[in-house]
């Protein structure tokens, strides 16, 4: 009788790990590089536009260097890859609403730029804002 | 670590799993501790229990309600409110997709802002009608005032950082952290009347529902 208590004790773990295992999986598939679903997630509901300085970018770039942000489309291999001389503004292709293979500029931004952020606070490095209210300044 | 990542991140999977452990936990020790009836009553029945559930969660179906109509609305958009601002905000929602990938509906943000000034108006409500009606004071633990002006805090913050009022960074750490503490607590104080409450209005209808051939007194 006492160890009626197991059963939705275990059974809630079970969900638990379910839900923690699903979410890594889709943390993978949202990474910033790979061409995953476009996905609508902020509908018409903008916030001021964040401020980008690309000098102080610049400054604090490692080895991947330009590649860290910068990727064209290559159509034979079907993935993004980063091509010298080819450079432009995100805005080039990342329009306001995202379409087959590519994402709108605001989720692609989100993923990107506070992506990098946090993947470099978690390094302790000095990182921009992952707040919402420090790049969405009003 | 970064203070804003840590309460973000290990500090909300740790209050939802106080959260979901402390539910699993009560339930359990009610399950395990409650004893069966000694004595069978032929007159109690199903339908008395569940007309009373179903009648509760309307809006003036039973007499309490009916008595108080301004309490009664007070008490249902507050409810409504401070359930749906939380779970359709925008913002909440891109946090739980860039967390853990779940993505759902949300609500305008001006919608937003009127149901989370409503809820802190009906907050300090509950706070006064605490302290005047007598039978209200009788029933009142200290906890339940610390749990209206937790609720209040965690919806001020929150409207103060979505508006970026005062100092950003602090204002949504601080809104986190108190919200964090409600969902933690919810197992362990007046709170727990999210998931007792079909419970205790079943137990109600069935042990008074007939005796007094009446709906819900």
């Amino acid at each position: 009788m006492k160890y009626k208590i197991f059963a939705p004790l275990i059974f809630v773990l079970y969900l638990f790990t379910v839900f923690l295992s699903q979410s890594v999986a889709k943390e993978e598939a949202t990474e910033p590089e790979s061409l995953g679903q476009p996905l609508k997630i902020f509908s018409n509901q903008a916030r001021p536009l964040p401020e980008f300085d690309h000098t102080l970018h610049e400054e604090g770039l490692g080895e991947t260097g330009c590649a860290k942000c910068h990727h064209v489309l290559d159509d034979e291999q079907n993935r993004l890859i980063y091509s010298e001389g080819e450079e432009t503004a995100c805005s080039e292709c990342h329009n306001s609403e995202s379409s087959d293979n590519l994402l709108a500029m605001r989720e692609a931004s989100h993923a990107s730029c506070t992506g990098c952020h946090r993947e470099m606070k978690k390094e302790k490095e000095k990182a921009g804002p992952t707040t919402c209210g420090e790049c969405h300044k009003k | 670590m970064d203070v804003y990542e840590f309460v973000r991140g290990p500090l909300a999977l740790l209050s939802f799993a106080i959260l979901i452990l402390g539910i699993c936990f009560r339930l359990a020790s009610f399950y395990l501790t409650g004893t069966n009836p000694k004595m069978l009553y032929p007159r109690q029945n199903l339908t008395n229990g569940f007309t009373s559930i179903v009648t509760g969660l309307i809006p003036f179906a039973t007499r309490f309600m009916r008595k108080r109509p301004f309490f009664t609305i007070v008490t249902v958009l507050f409810h409504l409110c401070v359930l749906v601002v939380p779970l359709f905000l925008m913002a909440h929602i891109v946090l739980w997709f860039e967390s853990y990938g779940l993505l759902w509906q949300n609500i305008p943000n001006a919608i937003a802002d009127i149901m989370t000034l409503f809820v802190m108006f009906s907050c300090i409500f509950f706070f006064i009608r605490r302290q005047l009606i007598p039978e209200i004071k009788m029933v009142t633990q200290p906890s339940d005032f610390l749990l209206l002006i937790l609720i209040f805090i965690s919806f001020l913050t929150g409207f103060l950082a979505f508006h970026q009022f005062g100092p950003y960074r602090p204002m949504i750490i601080f809104h986190i952290l108190s919200s964090e503490v409600l969902i933690a607590v919810i197992p362990f104080t007046r709170l727990w009347h999210m998931i007792a409450y079909p419970f205790s209005r079943y137990y109600m209808g069935t042990d008074f529902g007939n005796n007094l051939t009446a709906r819900d007194w």
